[in-house]
């Protein structure tokens, strides 16, 4: 299925859902944690290399609770320009199809 | 005895108690769940193959919805008729029949007992009593209604025909938006900390759309300013709100100060990026959004030419199951399909527009909590269920909720 829960495909995309986290979307007030894998390279892609790199995800309120909130996999695709290696995409992929309540801060 | 008096001002005042008291929540599994309302329970573009399945949720009632043939479908509780077992725990798959897995007793796609293990004992011993009959022990099976692809059942002998219950202007949107086939683009679900029924409310008062989802009244997606109107269905208990993008004439009203969307001034120019507004008519008439409500918990959505239905479950007090699926058409190129999959970024729990509906009714009972006595004040656009012509500054539609329910419940 081709339905994902948060798309942005190109840069201004980004730009658009970083400002509206900061200034239009209200929400209350968290903090996560990632917990990695080791990062395990997949292949080769056009311009890089594909890896892959599980993740687990706590989420911590201001008043301290604290949940499991996530755990799944960051599909990345990583190029290198002018000495240095950048992501050119990454996909994450979650466990679980269901959310607690909401997701503002993409994963 | 129920533990609510509701206040003399009628559907105007919602006690609190309603949200937070168990045995609220009991009495709604009998009085609505079980009673007599037509219930969504899923797509037919689900199970478009014979043996198709797809478990759905009446209340707190299992339910398994099959395709037993071409343009047959059949809705029955998900139990054993022995013990009680769910026949079927993957949410969705193809069989051939129903075969629990803990006595192996087998039902067929229409919910007929076909046979139980050592039926006849094992050579010439034991097996079932004389007086056990198998077509006395078919599965429970709900009264089905199919309209435009979409699938509801109710449990209930006394439910009205379904275009009754309805209303004939949601019908004609149900046809509007899911009059061709129907290509599913995914599902996914959100665990709300809250009450089901501040869910359903918050879909169906247009008057906070524009205010809590800053997002929308800034990007102008949908703004009270234009040109838009509620439509009642049978008895008030459903609704449609819609709107017209292109008759937004609101800028002077919403630059208004004590409207905190007006405040956030970053998108003054618009999105930096254009593919999620890069829309088009889907209808040919100009409506840009509508909200369709079927009392008690089913939502069809058009944002633009984002298409979803939405499910509501109650999981107890203050928590509830909020279930989306999304679609587009069988004919969408590759552009539309595109467009539907980016306007997502709209809906669901990460949705531009939609992530503060998950949290709201959480705040809400919350703050409720310690005063289940109070009640709360629902008199924008009047103390009735009429609608206002070519107003949706109302919150009629949510009185028209609480007419269903109170009716209902006897409360």
């Amino acid at each position: 299925m081709p339905l994902s829960i948060m798309l942005c495909d190109n840069r201004a995309m980004l730009y658009d859902r970083v400002e509206a986290i900061e200034k239009a979307n209200v929400f209350e007030p968290h903090y996560y944690r990632h917990i990695l894998s080791d990062s395990r390279t997949v292949g080769d892609s056009p311009d890089g290399i594909r890896a892959e790199t599980s993740f687990m995800c706590v989420r911590t309120m201001l008043d301290g609770r604290m949940t499991l909130f996530a755990a799944g996999v960051f599909h990345d695709e990583i190029v290198s320009e002018n000495g240095a290696c950048r992501f050119r995409s990454r996909t994450v992929v979650l466990d679980a199809s269901q959310v607690d309540t909401l997701i503002a801060i993409p994963l | 005895m129920m533990p609510v008096a509701w206040p003399k001002e009628g559907v105007r005042r919602i006690p609190f108690a309603v949200y937070s008291r168990p045995e609220i929540f009991e009495s709604e599994q009998t009085a609505i769940f079980r009673g007599p309302i037509w219930h969504f329970l899923g797509l037919e573009a689900q199970i478009p193959d014979v043996g198709m399945y797809v478990l759905a949720q009446v209340g707190e009632t299992p339910v398994i919805v099959v395709r037993e043939a071409e343009g047959k479908v059949n809705a029955l509780v998900n139990r054993c008729s022995h013990k009680g077992t769910p026949l079927a725990y993957v949410p969705q798959g193809k069989v051939s029949r129903f075969l629990c897995i803990y006595h192996n007793w087998c039902f067929g796609l229409n919910g007929k007992m076909i046979s139980a293990a050592f039926e006849r004992g094992v050579a010439g011993k034991g097996g079932m009593a004389e007086t056990f009959k198998k077509e006395e022990h078919g599965l429970q099976k709900l009264r089905v209604h199919i309209c435009n692809g979409l699938i509801f059942g109710t449990l209930n002998d006394d439910t009205p025909p379904f275009e009754e219950y309805v209303g004939a202007d949601l019908i004609a949107n149900i046809k509007r938006v899911c009059g061709k086939p129907l290509r599913i683009l995914g599902q996914y679900s959100q665990r709300l900390p809250s009450n089901w029924k501040l869910y359903i409310e918050n879909v169906k008062d247009p008057y906070h759309a524009s205010i809590l989802h800053a997002f929308n009244g800034v990007m102008k997606q949908d703004r009270l300013t234009m040109e838009g109107g509620i439509v009642m269905g049978s008895r008030g208990w459903s609704h449609i709100s819609y709107s017209k993008l292109s008759t937004d004439r609101g800028d002077a009203v919403y630059k208004g100060k004590e409207l905190r969307s007006a405040e956030v001034t970053a998108y003054g120019h618009g999105l930096r990026d254009t593919s999620m507004t890069d829309i088009w008519d889907d209808f040919g008439d100009g409506i840009s959004m509508t909200i369709q409500t079927i009392f008690p918990n089913f939502v069809l959505q058009q944002l633009r030419n984002c298409l979803a239905v939405r499910t509501i479950v109650p999981k107890g007090t203050h928590e509830a199951e909020l279930r989306w699926i999304a679609f587009g058409y069988d004919d969408d190129d590759e552009r539309k399909l595109k467009g539907r999959l980016k306007q997502a970024n709209m809906m669901g729990p990460a949705g531009l527009i939609a992530m503060e509906d998950g949290m709201i009714g959480g705040l809400v009972q919350k703050g409720i909590a310690g005063d289940l006595d109070k009640a709360a004040v629902v008199e924008m656009g009047g103390h009735g269920i009429e609608p206002i012509p070519g107003s949706r500054v109302s919150e009629g539609s949510v009185r028209g909720f609480w007419t269903g329910y109170r009716a209902l419940m006897g409360l």
